[in-house]
């Protein structure tokens, strides 16, 4: 397990290295001054472009500054925003907790509702239940997330006025509604997964069995079926932080939230290179975490180790 | 957004492939010929076009649907039906041009994976963990906002589709061909002499057809939804591109006001998207049946024959205006460059007035100067001639100057020379006789024209900005303007003097230019008051024009003439029937005074071609209103007769 766990790990490591290479390559390395990006639409006098090069190293060769700035990047130091001239990783830790929050109540609504209605679905396999599930989700994966937040909030929102449409100040209503949002579409690929797995589940043997015993239907879902499916679902619920990343920018967008995407959202708009690159690094660190523990997560919840009891 | 690995293909039902067949046609009819989709507007450059409206400031506001703009228009004025239809050429060409692309890429690289092992296997695996590493659109974010300073365009986000999408189809290839490697099918095809390149294309590949087919199907539908996503957040296709996430991110923050601005184009999103989905899932549950036939080359071919045939019928230019465009061009290298304006002014009450023309051809070193002036009496002082020009800087040759003073709302004309007074004015049938024969007067010309109208037309244009080519040897002009004017000043001919405090149209035309490159065509510029007036054209049988109603033009979507004539072919009256968005007019002219003219060219191959042209000052009268203005015929002559079929 631990062997698994370092193995792991050092290929994250890896990957993590490759990708900021990449990364640095691709947006410090290529033609094209730097220095002049950076000093922007004004006619920049040797002098300015002189001292923007001393601050930003940009005169050393490159492999001096991707260790320099992979050092910085180590060191929590992602660079200093063009625009505010604010240290990106002060700009960040302001606007982790606000998507942290968003996260963390998408992935409990997307796994609540997913098991719940995955499983009530499989056990009316080819009842007007199951197929009303499964065109709901074929719609709420099509539907853009822009228009499906807009709609939300013009109706919830404002028709309503049931709850807040944007900003974080009324505290946790404030997430309520781009937290449902953004869970859309994961929670409709989170339904179908747990319906297959659970159909499956229901003609497995051990179903059977349990049934022959004289176990009410209720129970047989809950113990022996979404058990089983849970192990699937736990590797989606990883991925779906990787995919939740795209959705996070569009919906802080939408509803106006002080987090990570807005201000990624906001960096696009307003060419804050430094400010993307940090904000992408951190994204990136953090989505080949997850995905680290996912995987350790699923070899610890193995249903052959676990749920035999 | 993308879910690269999302396990969720599952077997469904017919109804989800019937379902998913309906949409995809919908979408592709509307991405290969959104001309049969959308109605062109008679006179309008393009079913996209809005920006004449934007030019003046504009006048229209966002309209509620209705059943001429079955979306409404948004705050440019465009309507939105016809942007939804024409954004999904965009929508398609990217989502099926980047998966073919990452596809292509991917079943490559995982083929040569699987089949090869060793370094080759390793090397392609770990390349495509470090990709597939960084968040889709993360990772797009990046490529498309860093990487590409410039205007992006759909080759940009094909290519940075391609560069995150390839590995997990080099996953899926990888995996197919390690499991068919050590078949015996391989070893006995190995046994009769076949190479490495040849298996694989022949065995290998169409094994993993079925699993690629499938899961590319629905990557098309999650890459359009993306690329709508991308748009929405600034890093996608950008204005004047016509793509549903720009449109929806346009109207996103008018959602309150304007919902249908947001929905229209998102309902064609979702339809799209779900298509995809529905199809892929489809064709994967046929794949796990083991039941996919094999792909019909001929079919694909053909399709792919369809879809390069409707982009070549792209006919999406859009009509640009600036305020620059009021002044002189950069001439194009065509011997025919035209670059010309055309000013006429009226009095109503007294029936007087006339035109001026000036017409740079700097390329071959003249420009073509008319004045034509209708005194009273049917009396016509005209004067043609081709004064020398060695640069197109101004519009100023032979005594005649047209001056900007301020783009769109003031302009100046003079003119000082002499003109040929004619008391019987066809005998300009024979321009050397008549200029020989009759009388010539001082004519002095000082009037100053101001805008009371929008302005008509413009430039046409790609959406990237670039022009489109254009045969100049058959070519009228590439871009044409008109506006409704108040007109004061005088004109003096002789001792004659004319004080004009009246109305009257401009035009504007640059490009190449023969007079012999439209068969035939009526044009009617006619004035009733400041805030109404019409220019109803039938050109070579296409009906256009506007109907200037307060500050507005109406577009006409509908129009008929009928001319009566004399003896000699010319006209002496009309009747009209126009149709606009709004209303239907009723429009009787009679010729008051009338001169005709005439163009020769010697074409190439020596043939004589003969245009002719009739100029007549005419009144008008709509729903009992008494209006004055222009019937311009132009005919091309072929065998001694005008080619107009309404001529008798």
């Amino acid at each position: 397990m631990a062997l698994f766990v370092v193995r792991r790990g050092i290929g994250a490591i890896a990957t993590f290295l490759a990708a900021t290479a990449l990364v640095f390559t691709v947006t410090f390395a290529l033609p094209g001054d730097p220095a002049r990006a950076i000093a922007g639409q004004r006619q920049a006098s040797q002098a300015t472009l002189d001292s923007i090069r001393e601050r930003y190293g940009l005169d050393d060769p490159l492999p001096v500054r991707y260790l320099s700035w992979l050092g910085d990047l180590v060191r929590g130091d992602l660079g200093e925003s063009y625009v505010s001239r604010r240290p990106v990783s002060a700009i960040l830790l302001d606007a982790l907790p606000v998507t942290a929050t968003l996260l963390l109540i998408t992935i409990l609504v997307e796994a609540a509702v997913a098991l719940v209605v995955g499983a009530s679905a499989a056990s009316r396999r080819g009842r007007r239940f199951d197929h009303l599930t499964v065109a709901c989700c074929a719609l709420a994966i099509a539907a853009p997330l822009f228009v499906v937040g807009s709609l939300v909030q013009d109706v919830m929102g404002v028709r309503l006025g049931v709850l807040p449409v944007a900003g974080t100040r009324s505290g946790l209503l404030g997430y309520v509604l781009p937290a449902l949002t953004l869970a859309l579409p994961g929670m409709a690929i989170g339904i179908r997964l747990v319906r297959a797995e659970s159909v499956t589940q229901l003609r497995s043997t051990h179903v059977r069995t349990a049934r022959a015993k004289g176990i009410s239907d209720g129970a047989v879902t809950r113990r022996h079926v979404v058990r089983n499916a849970l192990v699937p679902f736990v590797s989606f619920v990883g991925l779906e932080v990787g995919a939740l990343a795209g959705g996070t920018i569009v919906v802080e967008r939408v509803f106006n939230l002080p987090g990570v995407g807005l201000a990624i959202a906001r960096a696009i708009s307003q060419r804050d290179n430094a400010l993307i690159v940090g904000f992408t690094m951190a994204i990136i660190a953090v989505y080949l975490l997850v995905d680290l523990a996912v995987d350790v997560a699923t070899v610890l919840l193995d249903p052959r180790i676990e749920v035999v009891r | 957004m993308i879910r690269e690995r999302g396990p969720w293909l599952e077997p469904r039902g017919r109804a989800g492939f019937r379902v998913a067949i309906a949409l995809l046609a919908i979408v592709t009819v509307c991405a290969l010929v959104p001309q049969w989709v959308v109605r062109m507007e008679p006179g309008a450059p393009s079913p996209t076009a809005c920006s004449l409206r934007a030019a003046d400031g504009g006048y229209q506001d966002r309209l509620p649907p209705s059943a001429a703009h079955w979306f409404g228009t948004d705050a440019q004025g465009c309507d939105v039906f016809s942007r939804v239809v024409h954004g999904a050429r965009n929508s398609l060409t990217i989502g099926v041009g980047a998966t073919v692309l990452s596809t292509l890429l991917g079943a490559a690289l995982g083929t040569a994976a699987g089949w090869r092992g060793g370094w080759v296997d390793a090397l392609v695996r770990r390349v495509g963990d470090v990709v597939l590493g960084v968040p889709v659109v993360v990772g797009l974010i990046l490529l498309l906002s860093v990487l590409v300073g410039g205007q992006r365009t759909a080759t940009h986000i094909v290519l940075a589709f391609t560069a995150l999408l390839w590995p997990t189809v080099a996953r899926i290839t990888r995996q197919v061909t390690m499991a068919i490697k050590p078949q015996p099918f391989i070893e006995a095809a190995r046994a009769v002499g076949a190479g490495d390149v040849s298996i694989c294309l022949r065995h290998v590949l169409p094994n993993a057809l079925p699993t690629i087919a499938a899961y590319a199907t629905t990557m098309v539908g999650l890459l359009i939804g993306t690329e709508a996503v991308l748009s929405f957040l600034g890093v996608g296709l950008q204005s004047p591109e016509v793509s549903w996430g720009l449109m929806i991110d346009t109207a996103q923050v008018d959602y309150a006001t304007a919902p249908s601005l947001v929905l229209f184009p998102g309902v064609f999103l979702a339809a799209a998207v779900a298509g995809f989905i529905l199809l892929g899932e489809a064709l994967g549950e046929r794949g796990k049946l083991g039941g996919a036939p094999p792909p019909r080359r001929r079919v694909l071919s053909r399709a792919l024959a369809c879809y390069a045939w409707g982009m070549a019928q792209s006919d999406e230019l859009i009509t640009v205006l600036l305020p620059e465009d009021e002044y002189t061009h950069q001439p194009d290298a065509v011997e025919n460059y035209n670059e010309s304006m055309y000013l006429n002014a009226f009095d109503v009450e007294r029936e007087v007035g006339g035109w001026f023309r000036l017409g740079n051809r700097v390329n071959q070193g003249y420009a073509e100067l008319s004045v034509c002036v209708y005194l009273p009496g049917g009396r016509v002082a005209f004067v043609y001639a081709r004064p020398p020009i060695e640069s197109n800087d101004a519009m100023d040759a032979g005594g005649l100057s047209i001056e900007v003073v301020r783009p769109f709302e003031e302009l100046r004309v003079r003119y000082s020379g002499k003109v040929c007074v004619l008391d019987e004015p066809r005998q300009m049938a024979d321009p050397r006789t008549a200029f020989k024969q009759n009388p010539w007067a001082a004519c002095e010309v000082d009037l100053t024209y101001r805008g009371v109208s929008p302005m008509y037309g413009g430039r046409r244009v790609r959406p990237d900005g670039s022009e489109p080519e254009l045969d100049a040897e058959q070519s009228f002009a590439k871009a044409h303007y008109e506006q409704h004017c108040a007109v004061t000043g005088t004109i003096q001919v002789g001792d004659e003097v004319l004080v004009i405090d009246g109305l009257g149209l401009r035009d504007k035309s640059w490009g190449p230019r023969h007079w012999q490159a439209i068969d035939w065509y009526r044009w009617l510029p006619m004035t009733f008051a400041p805030d109404f007036g019409m220019m109803i054209s039938v050109v070579s049988g296409r009906p256009g024009g506007m109907v200037l109603v307060g500050d507005r033009y109406d577009l006409i979507r509908e129009c008929t003439i009928e001319s009566d004539w004399d003896d000699d072919g010319y006209q002496t009256g009309m009747r009209c029937t126009v149709r606009t968005d709004h209303a239907t007019y009723e429009v009787t002219g009679s010729v008051l005074s009338l001169i005709p003219l005439r163009n020769r060219r010697t074409a190439p191959d020596g043939t004589e071609l003969m245009t002719r042209i009739t100029e007549a000052m005419t009144r008008f009268e709509c729903d009992g209103r008494r209006g004055i203005g222009m019937s311009e015929y132009l005919d091309q002559i072929v065998d001694g007769r005008p080619v107009g079929p309404d001529v008798r």
